[in-house]
Parts: C-alpha cells; sequence; structure tokens
C-alpha cells in the first residue's frame, strides 16, 4: 500500500497546480461569457486511479511509458493517473486551433504537463478537415483518445494490443474526409509527422511517419482499417557500444558483424503496422475488437501480431464487461553463434541476446470489469486483470512486465487489479 | 353491453344513505329470523359505472375481448374507485352515447369524451383539466410535408374519428378543401394511414406515440406500412371527466376525489407511465429536413455521424432543463454519463466538439429559429409555427 498512502508532494503539487490554472480559466471564459459554438473553449478529463499486482516476482505498470511499477501487492496511484485540459479557439466556422496538455507520470517528464496537441484545424471543405501541428495519428482505433479514461468502457484501451505500440504524437499534418458510402458513414484519413521520443536507455527519434486509416459505419456496425509505416534511429550509445562490441569481437561471437547490422539495427529502422477494428453495437450490447500485426527490419520493432475482444452490455448505469486478448512476437532466432573456445559463459550471454532480441513476451490477457456512470460527467471502475506469459517465463524483460535478471522462478501469471474514477469537464 | 370489473380494493364504507338503511334493515332480518343472509343483501354497494368510448385507443384503453382491460383511462377510474371505497363496472359505448348516458344516469362517470360534432351543451359536471390532449397532423411518408394547414394539397383526405369534431380543420372540411375519412377508432384509422388508405390523418399524440412504438417491433414486407416522422400539432384540448347528474354516487364527491388525485400527483405517474414525454425534436420550418429515425439522430447526436440528409450537415444541440433526461431516455436511449463517453474521444482527441449546450429551452428555441442546419429538442408546449416537429417520441 506504500505507493497508495504516501503520495509524492511533488506529483500532487504539480497536478494541483494545472488544477488551479484550469479553474482560474475555466472561471474567466465563464466571466467572458464565452460563447460555446464559437471563441474560446475550455474543457478537461481526468483519471485517478490506483492499481495492484499481486505478483512478488515481476513488477508490472499499465503501459511501457508508466515510470513506477507495481509489486507484490504494492498499491500504485501513478499508472492511469491523468490530468487533461484543453483549450479550444474557434476564431471562425471553420478554423480553430487546439491546446491540450496532459499531466501524468511519464517515464521521462514526470508529472510535468507535456503538449499533447497543438493543432490548427481547418476545414476547408464541407467533407475535408485538416490538422497542422502536433497530435497522434489515427493508427488504432483508440489511437486519439488512449488517455481519455473516461471515452473508455474499460480502465484503458486494451494492453494486448495497446501495450505492444505507443500512441505518441507526433509534430504533422492529417487530412480527413468523410461523407456517405456504401449505405453508410465513410471516413478516411491520411497523417504524416516525426517525433521524439524519450526511452530508459536513450531516445527514439522517427524521422517520418505515415499513416492511414478508413472507417466505415452503418447503423450499429462500424469497421475500420487502419495502417502505418515509419522509420526511426534508436539513440542508445550504450547499447550501440555493446552491440558494435560484439561485432568486433569476432574472438566471442563469429556472424555478430554480419548479423547484428541486419537483424538489430538501431539505425534507419523501418517498419510497418495494419490493424483491423470491428465495433458493434446492438441494443445495449456493444463487441470491440483489434487486431494488429507489425513488421519491420529490426529486432527492435520486433515483428508481432495481437488482437483482443471486449464485449460489454449497459444495464442503465452499469456496464459489466469482459475481454480477451493475445499478443505473440514472431521474430525469427538471430542465430548469432559463439566462437569455438570462447567460454561458456559468454556463449550463454549471446544465446540470451538472442532470445532477447526475438522479444519473447507473448501474453494472454483475461480481463473482467464493472463501470458504473454515477454522474454524468464522472464514471467510476473497477477492472481485474490476468497476464499470463505464454511463452517465456525467464527472460529479463522492462516492459508493462519488468523482470530482473537473476529474479527467483517466476510462473507466468500476474493479477492487476485497478480501480478507478474517470471525470470529464 | 355492459361489463365489470372489480377492482383491487374491496369496499370498506357504503357509498349512499340509501344504502346504509337497507344494509342494516337486511342485517336486521337475518338477526331477527336467523335465516341465511339473502342473495340481494349480500352483494357489495353498487359499483362506480365508468362509461368508456369504444373509439378509445390505447394508451387510454386496452381492450381485451372486447372489454376495457388496462390503460390510462382505467387507471384513473380505478384510483378513484379506490378513492371512493367502491368497485367499477365497466360500460362500453359507442361515443355518440355517452352523453345521454350520462344525463339518465345510466352511468355515473366517463372520461377523455372527446368533442363532437354539432354537439349542444348539456351541462354535465366536469373535473378541472387533468393533463393535455395534443391533436397531431400525421401522414403517410409519401404524402407532401406540410408546415401549415394551407399548405395541405387540394381535396387531400385525412383520417378522422367518426363523429369527433376537429376545431383547427372545420373550416378546411366545410370548404371543402379537405375531406374526411372517418374511422370507428383511433387506431384502426392509424393503420389505414400506414398502408397509405389516406395521406393524412390526426390523432391525440398519445396514441399516435403509441402507434409508432407498436410499429417498432413489428416489421412488414418492405418496411412500407409505417408513418412519416414529421408532425404538425394542431392544438391541445383538455383530458376532463364528466360526472353525471344522476348517478349513484355525488357528483361533487366524484370531482372532489378526481381533484385530490390530480393534486397528490397520481394522475401524473399514471399518464407518464404509459406515454412517451411531451418531447419534440425541432427544425426551423427553413430547414429541408422533414423525416428522420431514432436511431439516426442517436447517431447524430452520439457523433457517429455528420448530416440526416445528404451532403447536408447538421448541428446538434443540446437544452438544459427537464427535457435534457428525458431526450437522453426517448432518443438516445444511453445515460447522460454515456452521452459524455462517446464525444469525449472526439472531443479530446482531435475530432469533433460536442453538440452546443445552450441554457434552456426558450435559448434553444431562438438558436434553432435562427440556425436552419440546427436540430434541438423543446417541450411540446414551446413549438410553434417558426418550428418543425421532425420527430416526436
Amino acid at each position: 500500500m506504500k505507493g497508495w498512502q504516501t503520495p509524492r508532494p511533488a506529483w500532487v503539487a504539480r497536478l494541483m497546480g494545472l488544477g488551479c490554472l484550469l479553474g482560474g480559466l475555466s472561471s474567466l471564459a465563464l466571466a467572458q461569457g464565452a460563447p460555446s459554438a464559437q471563441g474560446l473553449q475550455l474543457e478537461g478529463f481526468g483519471t485517478l486511479s490506483a492499481y495492484r499486482n499481486d505478483d512478488a516476482v515481476v513488477a508490472a505498470r499499465p503501459g511501457e511509458r508508466v515510470r513506477l511499477a507495481s509489486q507484490a501487492g504494492q498499491w500504485r496511484a501513478d499508472g492511469d493517473t491523468v490530468l487533461g485540459l484543453q483549450l479550444r479557439w474557434s476564431s471562425s466556422d471553420t478554423v480553430e486551433w487546439v491546446w491540450q496538455v496532459q499531466a501524468r507520470d511519464d517515464l521521462s517528464r514526470s508529472y510535468r504537463p507535456n503538449t499533447e496537441w497543438a493543432y490548427l484545424g481547418w476545414q476547408f471543405a464541407p467533407d475535408w478537415s485538416l490538422r497542422v501541428g502536433r497530435q497522434p495519428l489515427p493508427i488504432f482505433l483508440s489511437s486519439e483518445s488512449s488517455r481519455v479514461g473516461f471515452a473508455h468502457t474499460p480502465v484503458r484501451p486494451m494492453s494486448a494490443v495497446y501495450g505492444l505500440n505507443s500512441s505518441e504524437p507526433v509534430d504533422g499534418v492529417n487530412a480527413s474526409w468523410s461523407g456517405a458510402a456504401l449505405g453508410g458513414n465513410l471516413s478516411w484519413d491520411l497523417g504524416a509527422g516525426r517525433n521524439r521520443l524519450t526511452v530508459p536507455r536513450g531516445r527514439v527519434d522517427t524521422q517520418a511517419l505515415l499513416a492511414s486509416a478508413l472507417r466505415w459505419q452503418r447503423e450499429g456496425l462500424a469497421l475500420r482499417l487502419g495502417a502505418a509505416a515509419f522509420r526511426f534511429d534508436l539513440i542508445s550509445p550504450g547499447l550501440e557500444a555493446q552491440l558494435q562490441a560484439l561485432s568486433n569481437s569476432p574472438q566471442l561471437c563469429l556472424n555478430c558483424s554480419e548479423v547484428l547490422p541486419q537483424r538489430a539495427r538501431t539505425r534507419g529502422v523501418e517498419g510497418h503496422v495494419i490493424n483491423l477494428a470491428l465495433v458493434w453495437e446492438h441494443e445495449d450490447w456493444t463487441l470491440t475488437t483489434e487486431a494488429m500485426r507489425r513488421g519491420g527490419n529490426s529486432a527492435f520493432n520486433a515483428k508481432v501480431h495481437a488482437w483482443y475482444a471486449l464485449l460489454s452490455h449497459r444495464f442503465g448505469r452499469w456496464t459489466p464487461y469482459a475481454a480477451i486478448g493475445r499478443s505473440a512476437h514472431t521474430e525469427a532466432p538471430l542465430g548469432l553463434q559463439a566462437a569455438p573456445g570462447s567460454p561458456e559463459a559468454s556463449a550463454q550471454s549471446l544465446a540470451d541476446l538472442d532470445l532477447s532480441l526475438q522479444r519473447p513476451w507473448d501474453r494472454r490477457i483475461e480481463l473482467l470489469g464493472l463501470r458504473w456512470d454515477c454522474f454524468e460527467k464522472l464514471a467510476l471502475k473497477l477492472q481485474l486483470e490476468r497476464w499470463t506469459a505464454t511463452r517465456d517465463r525467464s527472460t529479463p524483460r522492462d516492459g508493462e512486465i519488468r523482470l530482473l535478471p537473476q529474479s527467483a522462478p517466476w510462473d507466468g501469471r500476474l493479477n492487476l487489479l485497478t480501480v478507478s474514477a474517470d471525470f470529464v469537464f | 353491453m355492459r361489463l365489470s370489473q372489480d377492482t383491487e380494493h374491496p369496499m370498506r364504507r357504503r357509498p349512499g344513505k340509501w344504502l346504509a338503511g337497507g344494509w342494516a334493515l337486511c342485517s336486521a332480518l337475518v338477526l331477527c329470523s336467523g335465516l341465511p343472509l339473502p342473495a340481494r343483501c349480500a352483494e357489495e354497494p353498487p359499483a362506480l359505472r365508468v362509461a368508456v368510448s369504444r373509439s378509445i385507443s390505447p394508451p387510454f384503453v386496452v381492450w381485451r375481448d372486447q372489454q376495457a382491460s388496462a390503460g390510462i383511462d382505467v387507471e384513473i377510474a380505478q384510483e378513484l374507485a379506490v378513492a371512493l371505497k367502491t368497485r367499477i363496472e365497466w360500460l362500453a359505448l359507442p361515443r355518440l352515447r355517452i352523453e345521454s348516458a350520462l344525463l339518465s344516469g345510466e352511468a355515473d362517470m366517463a372520461c377523455n369524451l372527446s368533442p363532437l360534432q354539432n354537439s349542444r351543451p348539456d351541462g354535465l359536471p366536469q373535473s378541472p383539466p387533468l393533463f393535455e390532449l395534443q391533436d397531431m397532423l400525421s401522414a403517410h411518408p409519401s404524402a407532401a410535408g406540410v408546415d401549415t394547414l394551407d399548405q395541405l394539397p387540394q381535396g387531400a383526405v385525412i383520417g378522422t374519428l367518426q363523429a369527433q369534431a376537429y376545431p383547427a380543420l372545420e373550416a378546411l372540411f366545410q370548404q371543402g378543401r379537405v375531406k374526411r375519412d372517418d374511422a370507428l377508432d383511433e387506431e384502426r384509422m392509424l393503420r389505414k394511414l400506414a398502408k397509405d388508405r389516406h395521406p393524412y390523418g390526426v390523432s391525440s399524440r398519445q396514441t399516435l406515440s403509441w402507434f409508432i412504438s407498436l410499429q417498432a417491433g413489428v416489421s412488414t414486407p418492405g418496411g412500407e406500412e409505417r408513418l412519416a416522422s414529421w408532425r404538425l400539432p394542431l392544438g391541445s384540448r383538455p383530458y376532463r371527466c364528466t360526472v353525471s347528474p344522476r348517478g349513484r354516487f355525488e357528483a361533487r364527491q366524484v370531482l372532489a376525489s378526481l381533484d385530490q388525485l390530480l393534486s397528490s400527483g397520481r394522475i401524473e405517474q399514471i399518464v407518464a407511465a404509459r406515454t412517451a414525454p411531451a418531447l419534440a425534436v425541432v427544425v426551423s420550418v427553413r430547414s429541408p429536413l422533414r423525416e428522420v429515425s431514432r436511431r439516426a439522430l442517436a447517431e447524430l447526436f452520439l457523433g457517429q455521424r455528420l448530416s440526416l440528409l445528404d451532403e447536408v450537415p447538421a448541428l446538434p444541440v443540446m437544452s438544459a432543463g427537464p427535457e435534457r433526461q428525458q431526450f437522453f431516455a426517448a432518443i438516445l436511449q444511453r445515460e447522460p454519463a454515456q452521452y459524455r463517453a462517446s464525444w469525449a474521444a472526439q472531443q479530446f482527441g482531435g475530432r469533433r466538439r460536442a453538440p452546443t449546450e445552450l441554457s434552456s429551452p426558450e435559448a434553444t428555441k431562438s438558436f434553432l429559429q435562427r440556425h436552419t442546419e440546427a436540430i434541438g429538442y423543446l417541450p411540446l408546449a414551446l413549438v410553434d409555427n417558426t418550428l418543425r416537429i421532425v420527430y416526436l417520441p
């Protein structure tokens, strides 16, 4: 209960500061009688959440960009907790400026507010609109609203898919078209951008990200196809030095100088993602399912496919839901070969590296939850997840599951319990 | 036809002095003679005889085996019987016979009497208005839409109820501009309208809503048997109960009990449980929109579609007030938080803003009048000839 009972004053103070800023701006907007159709509009969202992983061997966190993790029944309040504030200014019927900041316990920023959206939106034709500026691109169903907990039935978008693929904003442009087609509504997005993202051992510079999404909806059925292609550099001096050292040590590794540049390149990494989604609403039932496949030219963008299905039913204000999801990496072994006569420990290290680069962290997730829409702008949720490692339980990792080297044997299972209060204002 | 139905509450007090005397005499005879209680004396005191017009349709009267078995009229009478500590005897009569039955004392009470053609003042005691009935002009989807009665095509046939007067239409009938097609009851009239036997029809909002909800659960081949979604209000009239001056119960006593039911809110509860709210989804009369389904409205207000007509964007607006909750329940069929959630992803995900929130129905009316692309909801009482009802729950 440590993380829950003793909140750190720094992040509390930052959240309070953002809250005060929000309150002040709200008052200003109200005092000026800001019209809701045009002019300045202030709105926000947030989540107060606590989660608990019951496993004593591995730590778990709801997202790779969450800084800390829970272990051995420890409650943590920093997983999904977020406060978002958005200013929208419509300078005309067709032009608007949007600035959205989010404060959450991010890996690199702690609770310092981060600009998530900052764009100029222009509807240049009745069916066409353009966004220019900072924005997440719509690759997955919930890419653009992944941290708006109030918008989702579960606490967060399903980890089976969203835990593998970040929805970080890029600086770029996105064009949208929507209209009637095939007896329903069709929309199409095409976007491009670049970003720079801090990771634990360095940073990722995405030079180009091109994304497109096609969505068709008729009555209660929505089908969506998303695709993206990207190129990035992984800037990690320590990692690069380690790989370079192996490549330069034929006395340790026979083929590292050939294999690593081909299979584990850190510069000019290219990849692609394709995603299919279906949302079907029938009376009070809703089925949401997504399936994705990712590929590329480096083990640092490992080949993987994943899917999930989420079923929910509304009973007035109560919405119980259940989901199942799975992810499987398909990166082939690199085949790193130890040099004849090299120490056994070196050979084992090489084998471990090979396995680690294959990302053998396949998972199955089963989830049960309950959403209670207690007020118009507030929902409470209780969610229990079981994560099961389906392929490897011993290779150290530092993703949503953190398994340190030399840890005690892990049985491959953990239970994650989350309670949250999601709100908008 | 004389029908009877016991209420759930047995009589505990005799309603009339003459009856009290008879009861005492009967008891005395039994005590003195030691004979079995005569059958005549074993009967419960006289029931409240409620006349009900055979032209009345649900939700006012639900007929089963030609008996009034449920509905607003039935429940109001049952509540009255409880208040009077008696039971009910139903008299199902043709509409034209009801006033004479009340005048002669054949019936004690009748509710929901529609105005008659060529009727003369009868001086029958009446309750205060218990609630309002709104007459609506509705149409088959193939009929030309109208925003005023002047726009009705020359010679158009309007489905009506036999012998019923329609003050808003009488002048047009007399001029021969439009023609009546009388039906025995509203349900039959609406069925004919749905089959396009005549292009227009007049009925109460409450019966119309019941009919639409009934149709929603029945699919017809090709789906052609349906009504257009637009409505033209023709005015409202009060729902009252009329009491016999020669009945078994004193008119004053019956009217006082009805008054008490009204002031206690029980009438309102009965009506609310069996009718859709008096809420209208409206646009400006300058809008090209006339026809819309509940599903399309829900999709628009939940952010799942941009327009209701091809190439014509729609601007949904929300209004504060009690109608807001009614709109959530009757049109969106969502909880308010679920409405908010459906917009949160767009609102904070770089897409569209949630519908404009206006502070009052009056502000909404003004906004709708000024913006032809806007669509919103209003209490029916606020709808005038500057607005068009495109959907009525």
